[in-house]
């Protein structure tokens, strides 16, 4: 486990590899997994209210795999995708269906997601970071 | 006979006489003018008058908040079973309450949010704040079942509570329901004519005088006077009034100095008629009288009429009714009563009965037992000293006129920062240390804590600086801002036990940098606020009637005589609501200020009396004879009058009015008591010789 200041400086390299949602001025750190019901939940709150949520934070979102829900082909197809948020949006949102994708070019942000979700600690999702701490 | 021309106040009385008849048109008119023009019926509802003005609704109007009622509605459910249909019924039941016009938020166990760590498993697992409004009858009823305790506050074994918010306050129709419900409501409008009550007034007034001195001529020429005085006075409150509201209680303050003058008048007039010609016995009406009005009135304006510098509407509003009254009732009983009379002459005097009594009254008094007065004036101290320990030492035992037992208020310092939420959580944890009657405090820092509970239920909650943002993301997150937050302030809601000592609560609160919403706690802190300036105003006419007694007499034991008879009803009455934790309300100090202006007139004019009457080769008892006759008899007739007209009040049915008429009649004739027994005795006891007779003069 990190500490949070460690945490924070391990976050701010993996920021690149996440989907951005929001424009606020406060920033949190999510790892989450399409197909479990409280990251879906916790989407959904995101994108509440008219989104006021998401003007006040900036939330940046990590797809990490829960291994008894098999995300792998959602996750493929979502960083694939051009519209990552949009896409996103319809499997979390809607339980849209994607077929099955490949993980080329993908293998680099998976890993370097695992990576660091092992190096702090993720154990659940949703896994939320605010201020290098989890909620 | 002497020649009384050359006399002070004669060529008043001629220039009276002369135009008679053009200055009694001219103030009938004005009478019959403000008739028709005052258009406004007085009100028996005080509390926006409490509310208006006050320190704590100028804080919530300045920072542009409105206040809101909040009202308690019950519903029974003992011969329910309960079940997911009786959810569903008050779920509708709730419906029904939301579409009540003005009701802004309904609080029940539907809209309560709680706080749960939602978990499927080790790996998926959220802290999750829900309410039952988003699950099914079968789901609310099950959780429920589990969670009775966090629920206490809208569920106990016979009913559910729902909190009704509204802007303004809110008369409630019947609710479509088949569920059988009560409300609470604070403010109850129960109209009641005033018509009726001036009328049951007047009547025992009329019924006394004319028992008392045997003739229709005191009920018509007192009618017309009171009436007189009273029209005049709303009519010119309404005219210069900043506060366009006026309380019916204010209109029965300013009705009692227009009695007490026109029985000194009236009385003299009438004891005279035998003795002298009409002209002249005006003239001595007038030089007896004017002095000691003169001086009560300028108590009256001076001491009380000051109210009218002060923010609060109830207090400006005492203020302004007395000051008008107090200055319309010395020009009528100088002008329009002496013209009056002037029309009137008793051919066959019936003798009032107080006449001889006085006399046989005087002696017994001056056979008073110096040890009994000591005594008498020993026990008043202990009392006293009682009443002094029970103001600061007792807690403040204020009538609270709420049956919703909740406090709602906002922290005066915008944001949602650390220091803040450590000011809420100081808030909490005084409340709950001080009183035991607070059931529960919902704030931001309430909710933090229960999020922590959830997340770490093992862990002791201390809030860390660092941690705040985490926290405030999940309020966002779940919409719990709008009611956590108010246009950029942390709320605070205060759940109190039932029938607890809310005013006790405020009284602490109040320092505490908040800004109340609630309209009930607003009246509270309203009546809290005033009371101190009520004991400043109780305190400074106290003062005046020191000074003016000085002032006329000369003599420091007068004064102090003054000072005691004045003190003594008032420190029992005040040791009497301390000992019977008597909560204090607007009637009782508006049963303590109308006394308090009896009996300074009552004081200066036995006073003025007994010491003019020391100067005259007089022995001690016959001038107390004297005073007796002319002052003690008229005296205790219009404190008598006045003590059986409140007293008829108490059968209204409103309670203020009703409360207003018990404590002011108590009050009343303990100040006669005071004034019959305590002063005479007093005098007695103090002057013990003739001053210098070389100082006499007739001043007839």
């Amino acid at each position: 486990m990190l500490s949070p200041q460690d945490t924070l400086e391990e976050l701010s390299h993996l920021k690149r590899y996440a989907i951005v949602i929001g424009t606020g001025a406060k920033e949190v750190h999510t790892f989450i997994d399409p197909y479990c019901s409280f990251s879906q939940k916790y989407l959904e709150y995101l994108y509440e209210h008219d989104g006021a949520m998401l003007k006040k934070y900036t939330v940046y979102l990590y797809l990490y795999e829960l291994k008894r829900k098999n995300s792998a082909d959602a996750i493929n197809a979502i960083l694939n995708s051009q519209y990552r948020e949009s896409l996103l949006k319809q499997v979390m949102l809607n339980h849209d269906e994607v077929p099955p994708q490949s993980d080329d070019g993908n293998e680099k942000t998976i890993e370097a997601i695992k990576v660091s979700a092992e190096k702090i600690g993720v154990f659940k999702r949703p896994y939320i970071i605010i201020n290098g701490k989890a909620l | 006979m002497m020649r009384y021309d050359k006399l002070p106040y004669s060529a008043y009385l001629r220039f009276l006489l002369h135009y008679r008849v053009i200055i009694l048109v001219l103030i009938m008119t004005l009478v019959a003018g403000a008739t028709f023009w005052v258009k406004q019926e007085v009100s028996s509802q005080d509390h926006q008058l409490w509310i208006d003005g006050s320190k704590a609704n100028n804080e919530l109007l300045t920072k542009h908040y409105t206040s809101h009622t909040i009202n308690k509605i019950d519903v029974d459910i003992s011969h329910k079973t309960w079940s997911p249909e009786t959810i569903h019924e008050l779920r509708a039941f709730e419906h029904a309450l939301h579409s009540i016009p003005k009701v802004k938020e309904v609080r029940s166990l539907f809209s309560y949010k709680y706080v749960q760590n939602s978990k499927l498993n080790d790996e998926q697992q959220m802290i999750e704040v829900l309410s039952l409004k988003d699950v099914s009858d079968d789901e609310a009823y099950r959780f429920l079942k589990d969670n009775e305790k966090e629920y206490q506050k809208y569920i106990d074994k016979n009913h559910i509570s729902f909190y009704i918010l509204s802007n303004g306050s809110n008369q409630f129709k019947a609710i479509n329901t088949p569920l059988t419900y009560s409300i609470h409501n604070n403010f109850i409008n129960k109209y009641f004519n005033q018509f009726i009550l001036f009328g049951i007034v007047m009547s025992v007034l009329s019924l006394l005088y004319f028992i008392i001195f045997r003739s229709l001529l005191p009920i018509f020429l007192g009618g017309l006077f009171i009436y007189s005085d009273g029209t005049l006075t709303i009519a010119a409150y309404q005219l210069f009034s900043a506060v366009s509201i006026m309380h019916v209680s204010i209109a029965l303050i300013a009705m009692t100095i227009s009695v007490m003058s026109f029985t000194y008048i009236y009385y003299k007039w009438h004891i005279l008629q035998h003795k002298f010609d009409a002209q002249f016995i005006l003239y001595r009406v007038i030089a007896k009288t004017i002095v000691p009005i003169f001086w009560t009135s300028v108590i009256a304006v001076v001491g009380i009429g000051t109210l009218i510098l002060v923010d609060s509407h109830i207090l400006y509003s005492i203020g302004m009714n007395v000051l008008l009254s107090t200055i319309i009732g010395f020009i009528l009983s100088f002008t329009m009563l002496p013209i009056l009379l002037s029309f009137f002459r008793l051919k066959k005097t019936p003798k009032i009965f107080s006449q001889s009594s006085s006399r046989s009254f005087a002696s017994m008094e001056s056979r008073y037992n110096k040890k009994g007065l000591y005594l008498l004036l020993l026990i008043s101290s202990g009392v006293l000293l009682y009443s002094v320990y029970g103001y600061f030492m007792k807690p403040l035992n204020m009538a609270s006129n709420t049956n919703t037992y909740q406090i709602q208020a906002l922290l005066a310092e915008k944001g949602s920062d650390y220091a803040q939420i450590m000011q809420l959580k100081q808030i909490e944890q005084q409340l709950m240390e001080k009183f035991d009657t607070v059931k529960q405090v919902s704030s931001a820092y309430s909710m933090i804590r229960s999020i922590h509970k959830q997340e770490n239920p093992a862990e002791s909650f201390r809030l860390k600086k660092e941690d705040l943002d985490s926290y405030f993301f999940l309020i966002d997150m779940y919409g719990l801002e709008e009611t956590l937050m108010e246009k950029g302030r942390l709320t605070l809601l205060i759940d109190l036990k039932e029938g607890s000592d809310k005013t006790a609560v405020l009284a602490f609160l109040r320092d505490k940098a908040l800004i109340f919403q609630d309209s009930s706690s607003l009246l509270d802190l309203a009546k809290i606020e005033s009371i101190t300036l009520l004991w400043s105003v109780v305190f400074f006419v106290l003062f005046l009637i020191v000074a003016v007694t000085y002032y006329i007499t000369r003599l420091v034991p007068i004064a102090l005589i003054a000072l005691s008879v004045n003190v003594i009803p008032l420190i029992w009455f005040y040791a009497a609501i301390h000992f019977f934790n008597i909560p204090i309300s607007s009637e009782v100090l508006v049963a303590m200020i109308v006394t308090l202006s009896l009996s300074s007139d009552a004081t200066l004019h036995f006073i003025n009396y007994y010491h003019k009457n020391r100067k005259k080769p007089r022995s001690a008892k016959k001038a107390l004879e004297a005073s007796f006759i002319y002052i003690g008899t008229p005296m205790g007739m219009g404190n008598f009058i006045l003590a059986v007209t409140f007293a008829s009040m108490t059968f209204v049915p409103i309670p203020m009015i009703s409360n207003i008429g018990l404590y002011s009649s108590i009050l009343i004739l303990l100040s006669l008591i005071t004034d019959i027994f305590v002063l005479p005795v007093l005098f007695l006891n103090t002057i013990k010789t003739n001053q210098k007779l070389q100082e006499y003069k007739y001043t007839h």
